[in-house]
């Protein structure tokens, strides 16, 4: 005789495979019922999740803007740079130049040329005259001051006759 | 009540309808222009300058460069108070109060320029003062660390960087480069906004020239003439330095100068290179093609005898000798030393314009050289028969250097071309043109124009040459060691119609004779002391120049020839 098997309510139905073999092997039914989330939950957990997207989207915006200020910044900075650089190479090429070489080599060091003679005059008779120049070629290039007075004329030729405090090039 | 329902239904029905379609419009067939607009109304495209190439010296060492600088600019409409304004701002400009308020008062509407070339302190010290209707901005500039060197032969730039005069003219196109484009999102005060669309097109610099100009033998050059126009109270001195061999021009000075960083202080007068563009009566430095085309025409030699009075009548007109002396019987050889006026006058009618004008434009004079400087003249010389009354004393005077008119650089291409064994070249100023990395795009070699005369005959031409200098009018341009050969010229200087008492004293010749490094040619218009030869006068000067530039590319000086 066949144990009488209970025949399932419909919403207890249990859908079996036909090609799964029955017994030993079928898989014991969990008695444990997964717990479902309630939709409120997860709608909160979605707007959670989005407001978080949002907030780290604009936060990376004004991360970037604040980056992209700085950036504009620096490159100000660095046109600055460049522009004081170029201004301090065309000083760099202005104190190479010739004429400024010259320049200095006459007023901090004392130079002539070969044949301009340098002539100090002796400041101890400061009322007969005072001054300095160069001469070149026999000219003279520049004439002491208050010539008008008759004794300078004759300090200056004394001087012509007997030069004192005169110096030729190369001895400055 | 239902029917006015349905009317006012319609009515709205309609309007939407309309609404909706005009959007449609707008939308959609009107999308691409009204895109363009928004397009245009927030991005605003800007011209980004290109750096101007620089002008280098045969040695690479700067001679103009471009840099950006900040310049003031002001717009009066919002300025409050002007005169506060100029007041706060004079201190920090090399301008008085006065002058900007001026200024500011001048330009009712728009914009006016206050200062170009701030320095960097000066840019932020008016940067930091915040001056409403005052601003900033950054523009190349164009600067010329040397000064006045070689002013003459740079020229200028305008206020846009573009080349003006001079070589910064002649090669503006190789200097001036390809502007770039910017085109940023900007907000309505046309600030840029950072992290808004841009596009980018950057510009393309100018090329950098380099010259065949040493600016050591440039300074040689322009401090003698100064000093020689100075001592002299000459109107106006040049020098000219040319490598006989090449036609590279190593040293152009003109002498009153200018200085290019403040152009619009001097005249347009002084700021001509008269050394391409003048020209001039020669006077005796002519001697030099017309014993040429003597020698080359075996009309004379070295050692052919003349006789020579103080006057000679040839022509039915009289032609004088510069001192006034009779030298009686001489070799064309001495006429040569003692510059005798007689004697060339009547080789030159010996020989005949048909024969003698073919040399004299085979030497380059009556036709532009093609030298690379804006301006050059022709120079100015009668072809035979073109003169039909006079033609012979007109050739006469042509003997000495009287009735002809050429450029100082075309004179000193002639006196070269003996120097180079009587071939032509073509005066240079640029011998480079490179990019701004430095690499080469064009390299300008030496270009002969023509045979002047056999090179036999520049020898000849060459050991007569030196023989002025060391017997003749020339002895004071003698250099110990470097033989030089030259000639002296003193011109008269033709004022309305006839020969006045101004002279023009002068100086051609090269060094040393057998084997030439330099050539090199002086000039002095109208100088005022007692004794305006130019023996006396320019020699002394082409002997400096000429000794130091020597010394300095490193010739060595020698015993005997």
């Amino acid at each position: 005789m066949v144990p009488a098997r209970r025949i399932p309510n419909s919403y207890e139905w249990e859908w079996t495979n036909p090609d799964q073999p029955q017994g030993k092997n079928r898989r014991p039914q969990s008695k444990r019922r997964r717990r479902r989330l309630p939709a409120t939950v997860k709608l909160c957990l979605i707007a959670v999740l989005l407001v978080s997207l949002g907030v780290l989207y604009i936060s990376q915006q004004i991360n970037t803007m604040y980056l992209s200020l700085q950036l504009a910044e620096l490159q100000e900075e660095v046109n600055l740079a460049k522009q004081r650089n170029g201004y301090l190479r065309v000083q760099l090429e202005q104190a190479r130049s010739i004429q400024a070489i010259e320049e200095l080599a006459r007023t901090r060091l004392g130079m002539v040329d070969p044949e301009e003679t340098a002539v100090l005059v002796a400041a101890n008779h400061e009322s007969a005259y005072s001054g300095s120049g160069t001469r070149r070629g026999g000219q003279a290039t520049a004439a002491p001051s208050n010539a008008d007075n008759a004794w300078t004329m004759v300090a200056n030729w004394l001087n012509k006759l007997f030069p004192v405090g005169g110096v030729e090039a190369g001895e400055l | 009540m239902r029917r006015r329902t349905a009317v006012i239904f319609v009515l709205l029905v309609l309007c939407s309808l309309g609404l909706v379609g005009r959007l449609a419009y707008l939308q959609i067939i009107r999308h691409g222009h009204y895109s363009e607009l928004a397009v245009a109304q927030r991005m605003r495209p800007r011209v980004v300058d290109p750096q101007r190439g620089s002008i280098l010296d045969r040695n690479y060492k700067t001679l103009a460069i471009s840099i950006g600088a900040d310049a003031v600019y002001a717009i009066p409409a919002r300025i409050g108070d002007l005169k506060q304004t100029a007041q706060l701002l004079a201190p920090y400009l090399s301008l008085t109060a006065a002058e900007i308020e001026e200024r500011l008062r001048s330009q009712t509407s728009g914009s006016v320029w206050l200062a170009r070339k701030l320095t960097p302190e000066q840019a932020e010290t008016i940067r930091d003062l915040k001056l409403p209707g005052i601003y900033l901005v950054e523009r190349p500039q164009r600067y010329y660390p040397n000064g006045t060197l070689a002013a003459h032969v740079l020229g200028i730039t305008g206020i846009d960087n573009q080349g003006l005069e001079g070589l910064e003219y002649y090669y503006d196109e190789y200097l001036r480069g390809t502007p770039g484009r910017l085109a940023a999102e900007a907000d309505a005060a046309a600030r840029l906004i950072p992290g808004g669309d841009a596009a980018y097109q950057p510009p393309i610099d100018g090329y950098d020239l380099v010259l065949a100009l040493d600016s050591v033998i440039q300074h040689i050059a322009e401090s003698e003439i100064r000093r020689a126009v100075e001592d002299t109270g000459s109107e106006r001195g040049i020098v000219l330095v040319m490598n006989p061999r090449t036609g590279e021009i190593l040293a152009s000075a003109v002498y009153p100068c200018f200085d290019p960083n403040n152009y619009s202080a001097y005249s347009l007068e002084t700021r001509r290179n008269v050394v391409v563009t003048d020209q001039f009566e020669p006077g005796s430095t002519f001697k030099v093609i017309t014993a040429g085309a003597a020698l080359e025409l075996g009309v004379v030699a070295e050692e052919s005898r003349f006789l020579s009075g103080p006057s000679l009548q040839i022509g039915g007109g009289t032609i004088r000798n510069w001192d006034g002396r009779a030298r009686g019987d001489v070799t064309f050889q001495q006429a040569l030393e003692t510059s005798d006026n007689i004697v060339f006058a009547q080789v030159a009618v010996e020989m005949g314009p048909e024969r003698f004008y073919p040399i004299i434009r085979a030497f380059g004079i009556g036709s532009r050289l093609g030298v690379d400087f804006p301006g050059e003249a022709r120079g100015s010389v009668v072809a035979p028969g073109e003169v039909k009354f006079g033609e012979e004393i007109r050739w006469a005077n042509i003997g000495f250097g009287q009735g002809i008119a050429l450029t100082p650089l075309q004179l000193i291409t002639a006196v070269s071309a003996v120097a180079n064994g009587g071939v032509v070249m073509r005066p240079r100023f640029v011998t480079e043109i490179r990019d701004s990395q430095g690499r080469l795009v064009e390299r300008f070699e030496p270009e002969p124009l023509g045979r002047a005369l056999s090179a036999a005959t520049a020898q000849r031409l060459s050991a007569l040459l030196r023989s002025v200098v060391v017997n003749g009018g020339g002895r004071q341009a003698e250099i110990p060691g470097y033989f030089p050969a030259g000639k002296t010229g003193t011109a008269e200087v033709p004022e309305r119609g006839r020969y006045g008492d101004e002279r023009i004293s002068s100086f051609v010749g090269y060094a040393p004779v057998d084997d030439p490094a330099l050539a090199a040619l002086v000039i002095l218009y109208k100088p005022q002391t007692e004794v305006r030869y130019g023996s006396v006068l320019a020699a002394p000067v082409f002997r400096e120049v000429m000794e130091q530039s020597l010394n300095h590319l490193g010739v060595e000086r020698r015993r005997s020839k």
